[in-house]
């Protein structure tokens, strides 16, 4: 086992050139192809009209407070995003966030930088579900023009846009053809790699990204510059927040589907043995 | 040997001249003592309490001054039973072995001497049966009598036991200690709930100078560097920093813990104080690197912990983290104005010292030393004691250190400098951001080595050479072979006799070495 001293990294340096700086106040510029995913909150309107959650005894109503558990989520979310190496070396990639929404972007030249944040939004998104905040988007490719990071438009954004708010049924991320391919040829070249073993699944319709795929923190862990603490996510918490909501939706026509979508992806990643059963806690 | 009470007046007078060394002393006994207990579900605690009172102790008038009293407690093991006199009344036979370096020879124990009337050792074998020994030391008198014939013609062990009486009970020392030890001890049951032991110093009626001392707006905060004491909650738990300084405090580098800390209390006039580093995470700067110096052998010498900006090396008289602070057991051991004088003496560096000065007190380092066997410390604890070649190859490297700040420190002023000209010489400005991205890049490295002995050229030349340069050459290569093989020796043996310590070593070598 590494001593916590000996697996502590020292940030990589910068110093920001100040022409670029310049330049990005200037004018919008091309940036090419990108792969650029659009994550939105799932109920985010809801979460602040509707807060009852139903705890175990079911007479029983406890109030949740949407400012708390979104703050510590979004919060999660840039620790992981500002420790990563894509966005502390690369200037062409970007996360950022507004409102309900999250994004992301980096040009399809690195599709190792998207692998990554697939990897890391797969454990981040365990996290969230365990906090009851649930994630639905889309990943395209397509063109994208941007003056500062966060000054962008392009088809790559109404594609993304598209996939998750029209197309998406689920709560899960889907991608579309182009973005499938482009994973694919960058993890062929690991050995013994099988799509079927990968995050990407399939409902036969569309791709998405397996939400309970199983991410061993040493397989990520190198992804980052800086240090994070990686928190700590229970899947027993996951399966009683879907039974929760299951009972508290039974009677709303697409939202009970979506629980029941996700406890049957988290039992098919048992049943395939891809996590460990589930323990009850203590 | 025999040493007489001139030596004792060096020992208290002349080693420990900053009175606040005192505290340091007195929490290292109560830092030993809780260091021995292995497993205890008991919270340690280590209490220096500080109070003042109007009457005098001694005649029973009330006093127009007032006058101050310390107490250091700790729940430790205390001593045992039967080497309590001994332990009290001698020096030399101090249990506390070189290897350790912890309260070395037992001098500490005797620093309380010129600072107080009165000095009284009570070591607590049963709390719960209200059962202990008390040695008691009449500073007053023996400050009296330290010149005299009397005295000065004695050994030690003689003047001991003229001065320092052995008693039973409080009340036999005298009211004072009877009422405020007992008064003291029944507040902190809890601290003795499943350990029953424990041990406590009483410095009675202090001396101008340590109350003026403890006085002073910056007393907390001296202690506060000075003590092993933790590091803010806040920075153990934080995102980016937390797991070094938890790993600085948990974590065993070597075979010792660069942080190791204790809860430590100061009750000042009843206040309650926690002390902390004086570390926040706002002093904290843009980064925060660690760096382990070792030897040739990957030995670990010291591990720092140190903050600088990616902006500018500037002295900001607000920030408290700032300059260097050497720690050995995560005592202070020396800050950058004694380290910069030592470095200078051994001709380790080349800038001016006032130059050396602004730089490292733009930055923050903390650096731990954490090889005891080869770096030691003097008696009187204030810098590294520079006996060997090890200890002069850690100098070299810290040296090497301070000179990367320097040269960061130059870079990035000078690429400042050119920025806020607004230059138009985009070739000029890139090459001055690349520079100071190479000095900050050469400040994150996170170890560095001591360089082996002999350089190519010198292997190249060596057939060459004449027959004594041959000789300087070899003899360096054997001494530092020589000395590898005794740190090893030293680290395997299980048992040290000093009279055949060097009949052990080369019998070690030829059939295990």
């Amino acid at each position: 086992m590494v001593s916590k001293i000996d697996s502590y990294k020292n940030e990589m340096v910068s110093i920001q050139d100040p022409f670029q700086q310049n330049i990005e106040q200037d004018d919008y510029n091309d940036m090419g192809d990108v792969y650029f995913a659009f994550i939105d909150v799932l109920g985010f309107k809801y979460a602040y009209e509707n807060t009852m959650l139903l705890t175990g005894n079911e007479d029983k109503y406890e109030k949740e407070d949407p400012n708390k558990k979104f703050r510590d989520v979004f919060n999660y979310f840039f620790e992981l995003m500002n420790a990563t190496e894509f966005i502390q070396k690369d200037e062409e990639t970007y996360a950022g966030q507004t409102s309900d929404s999250l994004y992301f972007y980096t040009k399809t030249k690195r599709p190792d930088y998207l692998v990554q944040f697939i990897n890391i939004f797969i454990l981040f998104n365990q996290y969230a579900m365990s906090k009851n905040v649930f994630f639905r988007g889309g990943i395209a490719q397509g063109k994208l023009t941007r003056n500062r990071s966060y000054q962008f438009y392009g088809d790559s954004v109404i594609k993304a846009y598209l996939l998750e708010s029209v197309i998406a049924e689920n709560p899960v991320i889907y991608i579309d053809t182009k973005t499938r391919e482009g994973i694919l040829s960058y993890l062929k070249k690991e050995e013994d790699f099988s799509e079927e073993a990968s995050f990407i699944a399939t409902d036969n319709k569309r791709y998405y990204i397996k939400p309970f795929y199983e991410i061993h923190e040493e397989d990520i862990v190198g992804n980052f510059a800086g240090n994070v603490n990686l928190r700590e996510c229970n899947l027993t918490n996951i399966q009683k927040v879907l039974e929760r909501n299951k009972a508290l939706f039974e009677y709303h026509p697409k939202t009970f589907y979506k629980y029941t979508f996700l406890e049957k992806e988290l039992s098919g990643a048992i049943k395939e043995r891809r996590i460990r059963p589930l323990v009850e806690d203590g | 040997m025999s040493v007489g009470a001139s030596i004792i007046s060096i020992i208290t007078e002349s080693l420990y001249d900053k009175p606040i060394v005192v505290f340091r002393e007195y929490v290292q006994n109560s830092v030993d003592s809780l260091s021995k207990i292995e497993f205890s579900d008991q919270e340690d605690a280590i209490d220096i309490i500080i109070q003042s009172r109007g009457e005098a102790p001694h005649t029973g008038e009330i006093a127009t001054n007032s006058f101050t009293d310390i107490f250091f407690l700790d729940n430790g093991g205390g001593i045992e039973k039967d080497t309590f006199v001994d332990k009290m009344k001698g020096i030399a036979d101090s249990s506390k072995r070189k290897i350790s370096n912890i309260g070395y020879k037992g001098i500490g124990r005797l620093s309380g001497i010129s600072y107080c009337q009165r000095l009284t050792f009570v070591n607590i074998l049963s709390y719960k049966n209200k059962e202990y020994q008390i040695y008691s030391i009449d500073c007053k008198a023996f400050r009296k009598k330290k010149n005299t014939q009397e005295f000065l013609d004695c050994d030690v062990l003689t003047v001991m036991d003229k001065l320092g009486s052995v008693y039973a009970k409080f009340k036999a020392v005298n009211t004072f200690t009877d009422n405020s030890v007992r008064e003291l001890l029944e507040s902190r049951a809890d601290y003795f709930k499943t350990r029953d032991t424990g041990f406590l110093v009483v410095m009675e009626d202090i001396s101008q100078v340590l109350a003026e001392t403890v006085d002073a707006s910056t007393f907390i905060n001296e202690l506060s560097w000075l003590l092993p004491v933790r590091f803010q909650e806040k920075l153990t738990v934080h995102n980016k920093y937390g797991i070094l300084f938890q790993g600085l405090s948990e974590e065993k580098v070597t075979d010792t813990i660069p942080a190791k800390s204790y809860p430590i209390c100061l009750y000042l006039d009843g206040q309650k104080n926690l002390l902390e580093r004086p570390i926040t995470v706002d002093s904290l700067r843009d980064y925060v690197f660690v760096r382990k110096f070792s030897d040739a052998q990957d030995k670990v010498y010291a591990v720092a912990l140190y903050a600088v900006n990616n902006s500018k090396i500037a002295i900001n008289r607000n920030n408290p983290f700032s300059g260097i602070k050497v720690y050995i057991d995560n005592m202070l051991l020396c800050e950058e104005n004694e380290l910069l004088t030592m470095l200078k003496n051994l001709n380790l560096t080349v800038s001016t010292q006032n130059e050396l000065l602004q730089t490292v007190q733009g930055v923050g380092v903390m650096l731990y030393i954490v090889d005891k066997v080869n770096l030691s410390a003097n008696a009187r604890r204030t810098f590294i004691d520079v006996t060997d070649t090890e200890a002069i190859d850690f100098l070299k490297l810290v040296s090497d250190f301070i000179i990367e700040f320097l040269k960061t420190r130059y870079a990035l002023s000078e690429y400042s400098r050119e920025v806020t000209k607004h230059t138009e010489n985009r070739a000029r400005l890139e090459d001055l951001r690349k520079k100071a991205i190479d000095a900050l890049q050469t400040l994150a490295k996170n170890s560095v080595q001591v360089e082996l002995a002999l350089s190519k050229a010198e292997e190249v030349k060596f057939d060459d050479l004449h027959i004594n340069d041959k000789k300087k050459i070899v003899k360096k290569i054997i001494m530092e072979g020589i000395g590898a093989k005794v740190k090893e020796y030293l680290e395997l043996a299980a048992d040290f006799k000093k009279d055949t310590a060097y009949q052990n070593f080369v019998e070690w070598l030829t059939t295990k070495g």
